[in-house]
């Protein structure tokens, strides 16, 4: 068990945008673990159709090639095919909506309360993270700002127009509340791995509810158009153990507050 | 870097702030991703109740947790500017009423 268990951490799992990816990247929480196998679940029946229609497409051409059959053929009707033809294609989306509206209706349930509340707050051309939590005032508020870094800044390995100088640290297993709202003009806080794209609007707050179930560095960028430097404006979820969680925050009030 | 000199005394500190896990809980009056009237519905909440019992007693301090974990900094600060300006007005139109009598 251990042997296999240190196996897995050798493996890196796909957390960032890589260059010529094709396949969604891998699913850190429970909503992206669900769209992903909803995309599996469609992608079978759409492999299927694909594969039926364009065989039916392929030997229409290959048999009724104009030299080969010069006089085309006169029929107009063929009721059996008619309703087959009807009834089966109207099956298949049957098949392709019933885990879809389960995934739909799960990922608007909030069965547990949850424990943190982040708030996301995107500006022109930075991302401001608040956690208020443990306010004992309005004043007093866990909050930094995170800038891309500039590729002139980075170090050896890391990537270029995602790597961020401060991380939104999160507690892993753990039930949060990102709070999305922009301080000017609309931006989006999307996280591929985890599954979320939440648009941040103006004068409203989007809460999304997410539990990331493993450690690791989570990369996302922002996903509407927000002017000039919309492209530089990245996201970077770290994930912590739950334990190690406490420690990093007691870290950042300590020099907020000055005393214990 | 402010990390790194904190190493040497935040042992003893650490004993002592126990970051609890807590915060404001899903209310099922706001189901929706917009929860906009949420964080304002409990800042309205917070000021009833301390209208009602008072800023000594701690059973508002619930409410006052709960609008700062849902409402970012600037809208705390223009929500208070918003209810100054609202006790402003029902004063000036107190103070009219009185005036009207003489």
């Amino acid at each position: 068990m251990i042997v296999l268990e240190w196996l897995f951490l050798t493996i890196a799992p796909c957390d960032a945008a890589e260059p010529w990816q094709l396949g969604s990247q891998d699913a850190a929480t429970p909503m992206m673990q669900g769209i992903t196998d909803l995309h599996h679940d469609i992608f079978f029946f759409l492999i299927l159709i694909l594969v039926f229609v364009s065989r039916i497409l392929v030997r229409a051409l290959w048999h009724f090639h104009y030299q080969k059959n010069p006089i085309p053929q006169r029929i107009v009707h063929g009721t059996t095919i008619e309703i087959l033809r009807t009834i089966f294609p109207s099956i298949i989306p049957m098949f392709i909506a019933i885990p879809s509206f389960a995934l739909l209706y799960s990922m608007d349930e909030v069965v547990v309360d949850p424990a943190i509340t982040i708030k996301a707050i995107g500006h022109q051309w930075y991302r401001t993270y608040e956690y208020s939590d443990y306010n004992s005032s309005d004043e007093q508020s866990l909050t930094f700002d995170s800038y891309t870094i500039p590729e002139d800044d980075l170090e050896f390995g890391q990537s270029r127009l995602l790597e961020v100088d401060n991380r939104v640290v999160v507690p892993a297993k753990t039930h949060l509340r990102i709070i999305v709202t922009p301080a000017d003009v609309p931006h989006s806080w999307a996280v591929p791995s985890s599954g979320v794209k939440c648009d941040a609007v103006p004068g409203r707050l989007n809460q999304i509810s997410i539990s990331v179930q493993r450690e690791g560095v989570y990369y996302g960028q922002c996903s509407e158009i927000c002017g000039t430097n919309h492209a530089f404006l990245s996201i970077v979820v770290e994930a912590v153990p739950r334990k190690d969680y406490g420690s990093r925050v007691s870290n950042q009030l300590i020099p907020q507050t000055g005393e214990a | 870097l402010l990390h790194i000199f904190d190493l040497f005394n935040v042992s003893a500190i650490y004993s002592q702030i126990e970051v609890e896990l807590k915060t404001a809980p899903a209310d099922f009056r706001f189901p929706t991703t917009n929860q906009t009237r949420h964080c304002f519905t409990r800042y309205v909440e917070f000021h009833k109740s301390l209208a009602a019992k008072g800023e000594e007693s701690g059973a508002c301090e619930k409410f006052a947790k709960y609008y700062r974990s849902l409402c970012p900094g600037d809208w705390v600060s223009s929500l208070a500017l918003q209810l100054a300006k609202t006790f402003l007005n029902c004063a000036l139109i107190k103070y009219q009423n009185l005036w009207q009598h003489f």
